[in-house]
C-alpha cells in the first residue's frame, strides 16, 4: 500500500469534507499501480457530486477550471491522470480562476 | 409579424465630428445578419472605412461603439458595448467591450450603435436621447475623471444618473496616453489598445445615451425570455459557475491561486512564480474579507443577477469614506502581486487612480511592474524616475507615478507610450523585461506562461486583446455542439494552437450581440437560438461561427493592410520566457512556437505566412477581400 496525501483548496474541498471552507487534507492508502485518475475516481466513487466540477462530461479529462499539482508540479507535466502514484505523493486540487 | 416585411435593429447613428453632421443608417437584411452587430459590425466598418495610411489619432479613424441583436433585452447583462477602432499600441485594430448600460440605452433609443468619425474642434460629447442624437460642447468637462464625470452630465442635463449611461474619457484620454481607455458607468472599461486615446483625439470626451421609455423591438419577444430564462438557470443548476462568478464575480482570483499555488498569477513582472505574502495578508485578499470590511453594495449591469460588479467604501483608517467600484480580478492582480504588492488596500486605490483617470489597467499593471523591475535592478535611476523610490510595492510611488503618466509629466511622459515603447526608449535591459505581445498590446493580468492557450491567442489576436478566449465559460454541452470533445493539454504545443483554431469565431460572434460573456458563457446552444427569437432568422450554431470567423478575417486583412505581418504573431522575450520557479518551472512555449503557428494557420485556412487564402474568404462570403489583398485566383 501507498500513502498518498490529498490537499483540495477551498471551494472544491467543501465537496469532500461538508461545511469546509479551508482546505481539506486527506491521507489515502492506495494500492500498488494506483494511477492518479483510480484515485480521483476512489474520490468520486464516496462523494459522487464532485464528479460533474472535477471531471470535463466529455472524455474524462479534468475540467477545465481545475488545476492540479502532484509534488509541487503541474499534473500534465508530471505525467497526468496516468501517472502511477507513489508512496508519499501529494495531490493538490484547486480551482484555478482567470478573472475578468 | 413577418422578418420579411420588418427589421429587427440594425439601425446605426453616424456622426461626423469635423462637420456636426448626424444622420442614421440602416443596414439591409442581408449585411445586418451577416454582421449582426458589435465586434463584427465594427470589423467591417474598420475594414471598408479606414483604408491603410490613416493612422490611429487621424480624423478618418473610425470609432464603433455598438450593441447588437440581444442589446437591452430580457437576456441577462445586454448592456454591453463592443468598441471597434485602429488603436495607437497596435497601430492595428481593437476590438473591446464594456458592461454596464449603454448598449442598452442606445437600443432603446432605436440605434444598435454609433459610428464616429472625424475630430471637432472642441472638446464634445455626444448625447442620445429620445430616439435622436445632438453633439454638445464639453469644454467645461475638460479634465474631469471618468467617475465624476456621469454627475457632472447628470446635473447638467437635470436628469438623475440612473436613466443615463455615461461612458467617456478621463484625463489620459485628453492626454492621448497610449493606453488611455473608454470608462464609463461607475467603473466599466472598454479599454484594450487605447480606445480611449483615439477618443481623445477625435475630442470627443462622452458618449451619453438617457434611457428611453420604448421597448426593443423584439420578433418573439416570449420565445426570447424563455431563452433566457434557460441561460440563466444553466449558469444556477452549473456548480461551479454558482459558486464562481454568479456569488463572487471575480473577486476571488487572487486569493484563490495564491493559496493554491497554482502559478496563474502574474508575480513581479514575471521574475518569479512565488507570491510572497503571509497567510494573514493574503486572508485580506479575500472576497468573504472584502465584502465584510469594505461594505460591498452590489452595482448590477442591466439585466444582470449576478452578484459581481459592486461599489465598496473604506470604513476607517486615513482614507475612511473613499468610494468607488470593487476592483475586479485583473486590477488587483495587477496592482498586487504584479508589482510586488501585499496591501490590499493599496491595490483598491491604485485601482480606483487608474479608473479615473482613464488608464487601462492591464497595461499600467505590466507598465509600472516593467518600471520596478528597471529600478531593481539599476536600469533606471531615481534621478530618471523623477525622484520616486519606485522599489517593488511602494504603492505611494506608484500612485504618484500614475498620476504623471495620466498627464504626461516628467517621465510619465515615456512610460504612456505604453511597455513596448516605453521599454525601448528606456534602453538597456528594459527591452528584455518588457511583458507584451510583438504586435505592442499587453496580456491579461495572469502568468500565461501557465495558461498556453492565452498566451498563443494573445499574440496572435488581431483584436489586441484575446480573440479566441479560454472557453473555460462555455458549457460542455455547448462546446461538444461545435464538435470539440476535449479539452488541451495546456503545455502541449499542438494541443493548444489546435484549440485556439478550432473555438476561433465563437467569441467574437458573442462579441456582436451586446451581451455580457458572464451571463451567456459563449453557448453556441442558446445564442443561435436567441438571436432568431430577436429577429426571426433561422441562425444555427455553424453560421454563428461563421459571423466571428468572417470578422477575425477582416481583421486580419485590415492588420496586414496597416502593416502588421505575421513576424508579429509572437510574444515579447519575457512574455513567452519560461518560468524560473513555480509548478511549471523549466518548461517554455517558445521552442515549439514556429511549429504551433504553422498547424494554427493551416486550420484557419491562412497561407504559411498567415495571409488569409483566397478559398477561405470566399467561403465566407467575403471574397472581395482576396482581391484587395492581391491573392491569386
Amino acid at each position: 500500500m501507498r500513502r498518498v496525501r490529498i490537499e483540495v483548496m477551498p471551494w472544491l474541498s467543501g465537496y469532500l469534507v461538508e461545511g469546509s471552507t479551508g482546505p481539506a487534507l486527506l491521507d489515502e492508502y492506495v494500492a500498488d499501480g494506483t494511477r492518479v485518475r483510480d484515485l480521483l475516481q476512489q474520490l468520486v466513487g464516496r462523494k459522487r457530486d464532485l464528479e460533474e466540477v472535477l471531471f470535463d462530461s466529455s472524455k474524462g479529462s479534468l475540467a477545465g477550471h481545475v488545476v492540479a499539482t502532484l509534488n509541487g508540479r503541474i499534473l500534465e507535466l508530471a505525467g497526468g491522470l496516468e501517472t502511477e502514484l507513489k508512496d508519499g505523493d501529494t495531490l493538490r486540487l484547486m480551482v484555478g480562476i482567470v478573472g475578468g | 409579424m413577418s422578418p420579411a416585411q420588418t427589421t429587427f435593429g440594425g439601425k446605426y447613428l453616424r456622426v461626423d465630428l469635423t462637420t456636426g453632421r448626424i444622420w442614421t443608417e440602416q443596414l439591409d437584411d442581408e449585411i445586418h445578419r451577416k454582421y449582426l452587430g458589435g465586434s463584427a459590425y465594427g470589423a467591417k466598418v474598420l475594414y471598408d472605412e479606414v483604408p491603410a495610411g490613416v493612422e490611429w489619432h487621424q480624423p478618418e479613424n473610425r470609432l464603433v461603439m455598438a450593441s447588437g441583436p440581444l442589446g437591452g433585452t430580457r437576456i441577462n447583462g445586454s448592456g454591453t458595448i463592443s468598441v471597434v477602432t485602429k488603436g495607437p499600441l497596435t497601430n492595428g485594430a481593437v476590438t473591446s467591450e464594456a458592461n454596464g448600460f449603454l448598449g442598452a440605452f442606445i437600443r432603446s433609443n432605436g440605434y444598435d450603435g454609433i459610428v464616429i468619425q472625424g475630430a471637432a474642434e472642441r472638446l464634445q460629447y455626444l448625447y442620445i436621447h429620445d430616439g435622436r442624437a445632438e453633439l454638445r460642447d464639453a469644454s467645461h468637462l475638460a479634465g474631469v475623471d471618468t467617475w465624476n464625470l456621469i454627475d457632472c452630465v447628470a446635473e447638467e442635463l437635470g436628469v438623475k444618473p440612473s436613466r443615463i449611461s455615461v461612458f467617456g474619457i478621463g484625463p489620459a484620454g485628453e492626454n492621448l496616453v497610449r493606453f488611455a481607455a473608454i470608462i464609463g458607468d461607475r467603473g466599466h472599461a472598454a479599454g484594450h489598445n487605447g480606445t480611449g486615446a483615439v477618443m481623445g483625439a477625435k475630442r470627443l470626451k462622452a458618449v451619453v445615451a438617457q434611457r428611453s421609455t420604448e421597448s426593443v423591438p423584439i420578433y418573439d419577444p416570449e420565445g426570447l425570455a424563455d431563452i433566457a430564462k434557460i441561460l440563466f438557470d444553466r449558469i444556477i443548476n452549473d456548480p461551479v459557475e454558482r459558486e464562481g462568478a454568479y456569488r463572487w464575480g471575480t473577486l476571488r482570483g487572487v486569493a484563490r491561486n495564491a493559496s493554491g499555488k497554482t502559478g496563474l498569477l502574474p508575480v513581479k513582472n514575471y521574475t518569479t512564480s512565488i507570491y510572497n505574502i503571509s497567510a494573514e495578508e493574503l486572508e485580506k485578499w479575500d472576497g468573504p474579507y472584502l465584502q465584510e470590511h469594505y461594505m460591498h453594495q452590489r452595482h448590477n449591469c442591466w439585466a444582470c443577477r449576478f452578484n459581481h460588479c459592486a461599489l465598496f467604501a473604506i470604513k476607517d483608517g486615513p482614507n475612511q469614506g473613499f468610494v468607488d467600484e470593487e476592483p475586479e480580478y485583473e486590477q488587483l492582480a495587477a496592482f498586487g502581486p504584479q508589482i510586488g504588492n501585499t496591501d490590499v488596500e493599496g491595490a483598491m486605490l491604485l485601482a480606483s487612480d487608474s479608473n479615473r483617470l482613464g488608464l487601462e489597467s492591464n497595461e499600467l499593471g505590466w507598465v509600472l511592474g516593467l518600471v520596478m523591475e528597471c529600478y531593481d535592478k539599476g536600469v533606471l535611476s531615481r534621478e530618471q524616475l523623477d525622484g520616486l523610490d519606485m522599489r517593488w510595492g511602494n504603492v505611494e510611488a506608484a500612485r504618484t507615478l500614475v498620476r504623471k503618466i495620466a498627464y504626461r509629466q516628467g517621465i510619465g511622459a515615456t512610460l504612456a507610450e505604453g511597455v513596448m515603447r516605453a521599454a525601448r526608449m528606456i534602453g538597456g535591459e528594459a527591452e528584455n523585461f518588457a511583458v507584451h505581445t510583438m504586435k505592442g498590446n499587453t496580456p491579461r493580468g495572469h502568468d500565461h506562461r501557465y495558461r498556453w492557450t492565452e498566451l498563443f491567442d494573445t499574440s496572435t489576436s488581431n483584436t489586441g486583446t484575446i480573440e479566441t478566449g479560454g472557453m473555460y465559460l462555455m458549457p460542455p454541452d455547448a462546446r461538444q455542439a461545435l464538435g470539440i470533445e476535449t479539452l488541451p493539454n495546456m503545455f502541449s504545443g499542438a494541443d493548444v494552437s489546435t484549440f485556439v483554431a478550432q473555438f476561433k469565431g465563437a467569441m467574437v460572434f458573442e462579441d456582436s450581440l451586446g451581451v455580457c460573456r458572464f451571463n451567456t458563457r459563449t453557448d453556441m446552444i442558446y445564442l443561435p437560438r436567441a438571436v432568431n427569437a430577436a429577429t426571426g432568422w433561422t441562425m444555427d450554431a455553424q453560421e454563428a461561427l461563421r459571423v466571428g470567423l468572417r470578422a477575425v478575417n477582416l481583421l486580419r486583412a485590415f492588420n496586414i493592410r496597416h502593416g502588421i505581418g505575421p513576424e508579429l504573431d509572437l510574444p515579447s522575450k519575457r512574455y513567452g520566457s519560461t518560468p524560473l520557479d513555480g509548478p511549471a518551472a523549466g518548461v517554455g512555449i517558445r521552442p515549439l512556437w514556429d511549429t504551433m503557428l504553422a498547424n494554427y494557420y493551416r486550420l484557419l485556412g491562412w497561407d504559411e505566412k498567415g495571409v488569409p487564402t483566397r478559398a477561405t474568404l470566399e467561403a465566407l462570403g467575403i471574397g472581395r477581400v482576396a482581391d484587395d489583398l492581391g491573392l491569386a485566383e
